[in-house]
């Protein structure tokens, strides 16, 4: 059974002086149990409303949002037991403590106390667990968030962009945190818009664009979609070498101050191969490796005037 | 549920504005038994003076067979004259006989208590997203809504009735060391009862209502506002130019079922005026709880 279900997700909402705005359009979402799911989009793209949807906290105009085999609407009081959820900005009662804002929601369910101390110490904050929540920092808010979703020791972790306003040192130690309960057998899904964290960190991506899912599948995949495997070469006699290349039936054209080779990383040897026998040699040879940044960019790039 | 209730108890009782408003309104208790206790001490001289002037009047009143109020309007003749006598007298002392009136007075600021801890408790909720969070534990929103109000009511109740004994006691020492407490007797006693729960019910009301508000306002300030407008502005109006309307109206059902009898709205009883102030406050909720779970959450 899939953890999450989303099949032709429809958000649209009416805006105060007519019309409507549409938030989610049609998005198909399948999330298998297990690993890291990274959810990828640019500001606007719906990934929240998603969630929201996901977590029962909106309604969907249109389609279907099932968690762990039970409607987000409708059952999911079912699961939510093993849902863990972090959405938008950490919500805590600021006259409260940390620890009393953990203890509250712990008493839902009658966690025992130490299961709160323990989510406390998973995200460090059991020295300041018994401050106000109104004298921690935004990072700080955060990973008591992280705890708070912690604390049902949740099978399926849905968790919206839970690195926001942690520092280097905290954003790794959430990376760390994410990859460790993902290999325990959870799944985590995490909307982010830190690629590299999410390239490092996720077994699967989904990339939204303007409500609609425009790539989904494992990173490996997503990242080489519509790209042919390449080379980069850095030569001093940059022409002759095209034509040797050429003439060895290996593509290359001008790529800055590289040369861009059509050809698999794996039959690098071909291009030494073909140089040497000319005399010339490789100043740099390596393979033309596409980041999450290069792909996220191309595939949720406006095409200029197609704004609404 | 009984969980949900349970955090929702403990919520409250934890809130800062919950804890600092019994500290204040126990303070000023404290602060008025100690001004009352003192002012109410008279010197020799005063205190022969007063007496005299009672027995005087509380002679008078049993000569008159009561100051020529009908005799069947006069239950006990002594009892009537001792309180007229307190009324009429300039005794200095205070006399706890009173205190059937001051709780009363006190009505009206321990139901804006009960209003400003209603709106402010899910008006907080609101304005720190904790429903939101609170949803993502219990997605069943009748639930939530019901256990947060059902703690509210009965936190308003204990507390209220707790405030009101705190009054009582912090007044008596007062009447006991250097006033009367003639009249403190079993009816004394039972009437008093019996105001401090009226009271207590009507807080609860009001506690209820202002929750509702709030949460179809979602703020404690669009609850209070509200309130504002209603009591001050809408009242007065349908008062003024609509009399035959007032018999709907919070205001004057609160006054009614209170003191047992307005001259506005003649026939009515006091159960009349319950049970319309508990429908009015069954549908607020209902109307909050109706709007809560169609609310999109953001």
């Amino acid at each position: 059974m899939s953890v999450i279900e989303v099949h032709g997700l429809h958000k649209s909402y009416r805006r105060l002086r007519g019309g409507t705005t549409v938030a989610v359009d049609g998005l198909d979402l399948v999330v298998e149990p297990g690993g890291v799911y990274g959810f990828l989009g640019p500001n606007g793209s719906g990934k929240t409303t998603t969630i929201r949807c996901l977590l029962g906290l909106a309604r969907p105009t249109q389609g279907t949002c099932k968690i762990l085999g039970e409607d987000s609407w409708t059952g999911l009081h079912r699961v939510i037991r093993k849902v863990g959820s972090i959405v938008e900005a950490p919500a805590a009662f600021p006259n409260f403590s940390g620890r009393r804002n953990l203890e509250l929601l712990a008493g839902i369910y009658g966690i025992e106390r130490r299961q709160v101390d323990r989510a406390l110490e998973t995200v460090d904050l059991g020295d300041r667990g018994k401050d106000l929540a109104k004298t921690y920092s935004l990072g700080m808010k955060q990973r008591l968030a992280i705890a708070a979703a912690l604390l049902k020791d949740p099978e399926l972790l849905i968790l919206d962009e839970p690195a926001n306003g942690l520092d280097p040192a905290g954003i790794r130690e959430v990376r760390d945190l994410l990859r460790r309960l993902g290999t325990e057998g959870r799944t985590v899904f995490v909307s982010s818009h830190i690629l590299s964290e999410v390239q490092q960190i996720c077994d699967h991506v989904a990339i939204l664009s303007r409500g609609r899912s425009v790539a989904a599948g494992p990173v490996a995949e997503v990242l080489s979609r519509g790209r042919v495997a390449g080379m980069l070469l850095r030569i001093a006699d940059a022409e002759q070498a095209i034509a040797t290349l050429n003439a060895a039936g290996i593509p290359a054209i001008r790529h800055d101050s590289y040369l861009r080779l059509e050809i698999a990383p794996a039959e690098g040897a071909r291009v030494s191969e073909a140089l040497a026998r000319r005399g010339l040699y490789p100043i740099e040879l390596k393979a033309d490796e596409v980041d999450l940044e290069t792909v996220f960019m191309e595939l949720t790039e406006t095409p200029a005037g197609s704004h609404p | 549920m009984s969980a949900l209730f349970g955090v929702e108890l403990r919520r409250l009782l934890a809130r800062r504005l919950f804890r600092l408003t019994t500290l204040l309104v126990v303070a000023m208790f404290v602060v008025g038994g100690v001004i009352v206790f003192f002012a109410s001490k008279t010197s020799p001289a005063e205190f022969e003076q007063a007496a005299s002037e009672r027995e005087a009047v509380f002679e008078s009143c049993i000569n008159s067979q009561g100051f020529g109020v009908p005799s069947e309007e006069i239950e006990d003749l002594e009892r009537f004259c001792r309180e007229e006598t307190a009324a009429m007298s300039a005794d200095p002392r205070f006399d706890y006989g009173e205190m059937t009136d001051n709780l009363t007075g006190l009505a009206f600021p321990l139901l804006m208590l009960g209003w400003l801890l209603g709106a402010s408790f899910i008006g907080a909720e609101w304005h720190n997203r904790m429903l939101t969070m609170t949803l993502t534990w219990e997605p069943r929103r009748t639930r939530v809504l019901l256990a947060k109000a059902g703690a509210l009511a009965l936190v308003v109740a204990v507390w209220i009735l707790v405030l009101e004994v705190l009054y009582a006691a912090a007044l008596y020492p007062a009447a006991a060391v250097n006033g009367i407490t003639d009249s403190v007797d079993t009816a004394f006693w039972r009437e008093m009862a019996s105001i401090a729960l009226r009271v207590d019910a009507m807080s609860v009301i009001a506690a209820l209502l202002g929750f509702s508000l709030a949460t179809i306002g979602r703020n404690t300030a669009a609850a209070l506002g509200a309130g504002f407008a209603y009591l001050a502005v809408i009242e007065g109006l349908i008062r003024g130019f609509k009399p035959v309307w007032s018999r709907w109206l919070i205001g004057d059902n609160v006054g009614l079922f209170l003191v047992g009898e307005l001259n506005t709205m003649p026939g009515r009883s006091r159960a009349d005026a319950m049970a319309l102030l508990l429908a009015y406050a069954a549908g607020f909720l209902a109307l909050a709880v109706g709007f809560f779970r169609q609310r999109e959450m953001t």
